[in-house]
């Protein structure tokens, strides 16, 4: 029931609902397989209005979708209807003189940093897997290790077009982002950005500390975090230290936009640089397929670390922002990371979100918080049922 | 050129890297036509006309983080789709008029 107002919500072409389409959508990178009961592909507002009433009329839940690349199961659910957003992937706008682009949610980051670079600008926030599309970053609210400089997704919208789960479509300024940013398409689907974006023309220096461990690197922090021009903080254990081509033993490393740093080589600048960004895929290449994190005080670094020890598994990340990485090679060790990064007063997310595989993770206060707004804007809940609440 | 030994596809993390650089995919943006999607189905074991959408042109294998052997799992799939007589019609026409001796494009 209820496949044939949906289909009749869509234009032509736009509803999938053969054997082949149900498989493709039944995975992201989380390692989850649910089957999704049709697929929707829309190029049109009133698609996504229409899909949405019919789903609240049959109680259908309705999970929205960019590149699935999500790695925490958040774009699939067993027999819901995904809504593909990858169609809305256009550069709408660019006002080169405010520094403001319009896009689609479904452009990956990617081609927007493509088209970006023809005017000498660019996005500053690129994560680990660069074929994600702006609207699921902006509903994780990502953070990447240069949000030391910029902040992470929720600072760089300036304005979001969405859908709540009624079906109304809704144009979000200034704070009112927050009621889709970070909530992982539980709230909104969103349709159009109004992204933040920058001149590429900082110079970018680096200091480089030796450290013995992540205590001594968050010793240097208090110091470090209030200097002017600080783009990132990273710190990486001996492991990853080797990977992103620094010396033997544990290093903070410190980005400047600016001339601050004593490395000033911009070959070699770019190469480390370079070598963090695809750290993660590295990390994949060796093994250690499980991308973790932890949001912790920056006092608990070391016993994260410690843990990871145990764990025999690397330790790096964003240092300053409180937000620690691992990638581990069996998923039965994540259990015992959760718990390890709870007790330590921690949250097991930090960059990512919860999705479906760190549900059980979410604080009781943002639980409540979400069934307060679901109240208000999807009271069928049927936007994402499963993740968060 | 130190040519690095492929893995096979049950090693693919399905992050979805290699759909950057996957043609079919790129023009149609149908997950169905997706390098990591054709992965997915030989990991599985699946055949299907949709392993046809790949052009073969490396990139996607290039795009790999874990280095899966696109390319080469696709040609095996195709391989038995042939042997068990389930290739696509459009191939099979291409087949038989090499076969003759003619232009396949025609």
């Amino acid at each position: 029931m209820g496949h044939i107002e949906i289909r009749r919500a869509v234009a032509h072409g736009h509803y999938f609902e053969d054997e082949e389409t149900l498989l493709a959508y039944s995975y992201d990178a989380s390692g989850i397989e649910e089957r999704p009961l049709v697929v929707v592909k829309p190029t049109h507002e009133e698609e996504i209005r229409r899909v949405l009433q019919a789903a609240n009329q049959n109680r259908l839940a309705v999970v929205p979708r960019g590149a699935g690349t999500n790695i925490r199961g958040a774009t699939v659910k067993e027999s819901c209807v995904v809504i593909d957003m990858r169609r809305f992937d256009a550069l709408e706008r660019l006002d080169v003189s405010k520094g403001i682009a319009t896009v689609g949610a479904g452009m990956t980051i990617t081609r927007l940093n493509e088209l970006l670079s023809k005017h000498n600008l660019y996005f500053p926030l690129v994560p680990e897997n660069p074929m994600a599309t702006l609207g699921g970053l902006v509903s994780q609210n990502h953070v990447t290790e240069e949000s030391n400089l910029f902040g992470d997704y929720r600072k760089l919208v300036a304005e979001v077009e969405c859908f709540d789960g009624l079906g109304r479509y809704h144009v979000l300024k200034g704070q009112e982002v927050e009621r889709v940013v970070g909530w992982e398409g539980t709230m909104g689907i969103i349709v159009k950005l109004k992204l933040k974006v920058y001149p590429r023309n900082h110079r970018v220096t680096l200091n480089i500390y030796a450290v013995k461990d992540a205590a001594e690197a968050g010793q240097r922090l208090e110091r470090l975090k209030n200097e002017k021009g600080v783009l990132m903080i990273e710190y990486f254990d001996a492991a990853t230290s080797t990977l992103v081509g620094l010396e033997r033993g544990s290093h903070l490393v410190v980005a400047y936009a600016n001339d601050r740093g004593s490395y000033k080589d911009p070959a070699k600048i770019g190469e480390l640089l370079d070598r963090r960004k695809r750290l993660e895929q590295t990390l994949w290449n060796d093994g250690y397929t499980l991308s973790e994190e932890a949001s912790l005080d920056p006092s608990k670094a070391l016993q994260f670390e410690q843990l990871c020890v145990r764990e025999k598994v690397p330790c790096y990340g964003h240092l300053a922002r409180g937000v620690l990485l691992t990638a581990l090679k069996a998923a039965e060790q994540r259990s015992r990371v959760y718990s390890g990064v709870v007790s330590l007063g921690g949250k097991p997310v930090g960059k990512h979100g919860y999705g479906r595989l760190k549900r059980e993770y979410v604080p009781v206060e943002v639980r409540r918080q979400a069934v307060r707004l679901k109240e208000e804007r999807d009271y069928n809940h049927i936007l994402n049922p499963g993740v968060i609440v | 050129m130190k040519m690095e030994k492929k893995r096979e596809p049950e090693a693919c993390i399905l992050c979805g890297l290699c759909n950057g650089g996957g043609d079919a995919y790129n023009l149609s943006l149908d997950e169905r036509r997706s390098p990591r999607h054709a992965v997915w189905s030989c990991r599985k074991g699946r055949i299907g006309p949709a392993l046809y959408a790949a052009t073969l042109n490396s990139r996607p294998e290039e795009l790999c983080p874990v280095g899966i052997g696109i390319d080469a799992a696709v040609i095996a799939a195709r391989r038995k789709m042939v042997k068990v007589g389930q290739e696509t019609v459009a191939n099979r026409d291409f087949m038989a008029k090499l076969r003759e001796g003619r232009n396949p494009h025609k």
